[in-house]
């Protein structure tokens, strides 16, 4: 792991194309990134508004329906398999399957149109106010499942008495949840928007997938702009500076767990 | 200018078993690009992949040559008929002729996109074909710069080629004074039509842009699409737009004089044919502003079904259009100029180009390969990869109307095929983005031209973006050679 990543870091400092002679530039990729990039900048703010949505929805969708099924006595395989089913599907299937239910010609938007709903077909894929959250939606509807499984193993670890202790006490439902479930469950929920802030930043398959990190850009993260820039542009220095400044983020946003961490926090 | 089926050019051959909706310039599929993403990983993360073109993964239609010389020929078709095509038309003749070269065998990349990068990263490494594919002479410099594709200008003398070919596709290739790769495929922009529903409302084809907006109210009224198109799984494909509209305001000459820097990309006249081409996004004209989630496939489906009446295709179109919708009734016409005070001209360029590793051990063999494929002395054997591989392999040298069997090539494809050999025999050519723009201005310019009709950013800061890359590639030495055209303006 080591010797790519630091690779990595020696080529962001290169002009290269990808072939023949590489450059010496110093830092000018990263100033061109920071400074001369609206591209760049704006896939920072789109992988924030990934990251903030990713943290909530799923988070509570997952939670919400964890929580329901611990209750549920008959089936409860039945729905755990349900939820997870999407998890095991290819991102590119899913994000394929999505992306022709919202294209313009063929996806719902026909049959919104087909019943006088037409005030209702929006641009899913082609409005660039729209486009992020298209994707978001997609890639949600694949991931909730995952951290709902994650979320029922958390509980199962609770012990059950501490419910039956508090019910004896008169207390409500909102109270156990919060006074005994989201306690007991903050590391599970720790790790989970660890691993969700970490996978947002480095979000590449469901926006290359549907939109190609378009329309205008609208849709690109940091990984599908790293990713163009080396394919298309044939800029290897200048992706690599893209990689190592996700890095850089990324270890500022591990660098406050572990200080967390360290300041006694039980995460 | 309509493209007439009686027209003395081109009659036809054998079916063409290369048809296929997706082309060289379409998309750049999802399962392609991911497999190529983890060797774009491997090229940040430490600029080593040794797995190469040669490797067993890669390499396809091989033969177990028991012994003799191996050539690895590198190209980005992955379906059985072209590359079936290609052997037997070429390769299985080249065999018999050599009989010291057991076999020649694909290295196969997946799609345009991939066949550049791993090329990179095959060359890079030290590996990678003997002979090789390219997407056009935009592509080439870096190969050139890098010492790793061999100088042509030998081959070219000796097989006479500067003669023998086309030079609107020859002059392409040269690269400061030198030839690192062979044309093997010209392709111009048409106005596709379909000829029963402007029959049905007694329509015209266009001519100029004052038609279009007149024609295009019209065609909305009817409730149908004015042009169909579709760019979500082709990233490059914007280009074809800003291509005409260039083509069209400016003239060979005016955009020449961009294209070799004697004029800027923010000339007032390039500003006015983006003002234009992005006043047809407005009105919807393009796809109804859907293209950027509309497929290739549904594009000519669009078209194939009647809900859009035009479409702006390349001649790579032939092979999907005869296969998937051979019912329809199109035409074929030249694009309407924009400007009335510039020549009428055809935009054709060179969608395809070979080269030759510089690490082969066997260059001669190489070059004498690429003759028969690119520049093949017999026109019966040009004929048959023209009509087999339409839109793929065509080879840039005259072919003569009798040269092809009747009745077997899509509807007026002979025939475009001799209008664009016509235009270029005249000289009343102009350019495309993948033959004449310079490798990441061309990038730069598909890449934001939706930003820019969708009006994230404005047609200023468009071209003053693409003049900053213009001016960087520029001083990289990486402009491509821009042949002179034969007009008046």
């Amino acid at each position: 792991m080591g010797v790519p990543s630091i690779a990595s870091f020696v080529l962001s400092l290169f002009n290269w194309n990808g072939i023949g002679a590489a450059h010496f530039i110093g830092l000018q990729n990263f100033r061109d990134l920071f400074s001369q990039d609206p591209v760049f900048v704006g896939a920072i703010v789109h992988v924030l508004k990934w990251t903030a949505v990713f943290l909530t929805v799923p988070v509570a969708l997952g939670l919400g329906a964890a929580v329901l099924i611990t209750r549920i006595n008959r089936f409860q395989i039945f729905y755990r398999t349900i939820l997870y089913v999407p998890v095991t599907v290819a991102s590119v299937v899913v994000g394929g399957t999505w992306a022709w239910l919202m294209d313009p010609i063929a996806g719902v938007n026909s049959v919104l149109q087909a019943h006088g709903l037409g005030f209702m077909a929006l641009g899913w894929l082609t409005n660039p106010n729209i486009a992020l959250y298209s994707v978001m939606f997609a890639n949600v509807w694949a991931w909730w499942g995952f951290l709902c499984i994650l979320f029922l193993t958390g509980l199962g670890q609770i012990d059950q008495g501490l419910y039956e202790a508090a019910r004896v006490d008169g207390a409500s439902q909102w109270t156990m949840f919060r006074r005994i479930t989201v306690p007991l469950l903050r590391p599970t929920l720790v790790f989970v928007g660890l691993l969700t802030t970490l996978w947002s930043f480095t979000t590449f398959d469901y926006p290359y997938i549907m939109t190609q990190g378009g329309p205008a850009h609208a849709s690109d993260t940091l990984a599908t702009w790293m990713y163009f820039n080396l394919i298309n542009y044939s800029s290897a220095g200048y992706a690599s500076a893209i990689a190592v400044s996700t890095t850089g983020f990324l270890l500022v946003v591990i660098a406050g767990y572990v200080y967390t961490r360290l300041r006694g926090w039980d995460v | 200018m309509h493209i007439q089926e009686n027209e003395p050019v081109l009659p036809s051959p054998g079916s063409n078993p290369w048809r296929k909706l997706v082309t060289r310039r379409q998309v750049l599929s999802a399962a392609g690009k991911g497999a190529l993403a983890i060797g774009a990983g491997g090229a940040l993360s430490g600029l080593v992949n040794s797995s190469a073109g040669a490797s067993p993964a890669r390499a396809a239609g091989r033969s177990p040559a028991a012994s003799g010389i191996n050539l690895n020929f590198g190209i980005e078709y992955t379906t059985p008929s072209p590359q079936n095509a290609v052997r037997k038309i070429v390769i299985n003749p080249f065999l018999k002729a050599h009989p010291d070269v057991s076999a020649i065998n694909y290295t196969v990349f997946n799609n345009a996109g991939a066949l550049d990068s791993g090329l990179k990263l095959d060359f890079a490494s030290g590996t990678g074909p003997d002979l090789f594919d390219e997407n056009g002479p935009s592509y080439m410099p870096p190969f050139a710069t890098s010492h790793t594709a061999m100088e042509l200008d030998g081959f070219y003398a000796k097989y006479n080629l500067v003669k023998r070919m086309f030079p609107w596709t020859v002059e392409p290739n040269l690269f400061k004074g030198h030839y690192y790769a062979v044309p093997c495929e010209y392709e111009g922009l048409h106005l596709w039509y379909n000829v029963d529903i402007f029959k049905k409302y007694g329509w015209t084809v266009p001519a100029n842009y004052d038609d279009i907006l007149s024609l295009g109210k019209e065609i909305k009224s009817k409730g149908l699409m004015v042009f169909a198109a579709g760019f979500s799984d082709c990233l490059p494909c914007w280009e074809w737009y800003h291509t005409w509209a260039l083509n069209a305001q400016l003239g060979a000459k005016g955009l020449r004089q961009v294209l070799t820097g004697r004029r800027p990309w923010t000339d007032p006249m390039v500003v006015t044919a983006m003002e234009n081409l992005k006043q047809l996004w407005d009105l919807g004209f393009i796809a109804n502003k859907d293209a950027s989630a509309i497929t290739y496939n549904e594009h000519w489906t669009l078209f194939g079904e009647g809900k859009a009446a035009m479409v702006m295709e390349g001649t790579w179109g032939f092979g999907g259009v005869s296969t998937f919708f051979p019912h329809i009734n199109y035409g074929i016409a030249q694009l309407p100029m924009w400007n009335p005070l510039v020549e009428t001209i055809t935009p054709i360029g060179v969608g395809e180009v070979m080269g030759i590793h510089a690490a082969t051990k066997y260059p001669a063999l190489c070059e004498e390969f690429l003759a028969s494929l690119c520049a093949p002395t017999s026109e019966k054997v040009a004929s048959e990869l023209a009509a087999e591989l339409a839109g793929i392999y065509v080879p840039c040298v005259p072919i003569s109307t009798n040269a092809f069997a009747p009745g077997s090539t899509p509807k007026l494809y002979p025939q475009t095929l001799g209008a664009l050999q016509k235009a270029m025999a005249a000289g009343k050519c102009g350019y495309v983005a993948w033959c004449s723009w310079p490798f990441a201005t061309e990038a730069y310019m598909y890449d934001n031209l939706s930003s820019m009709l969708l009006g994230t950013i404005s047609v200023a800061d468009y071209l003053k973006g693409t003049q900053a890359v213009f001016n960087k590639d520029k001083k990289a030495g990486n402009l491509p050679t821009c042949p002179v055209p034969n007009v008046t303006a």
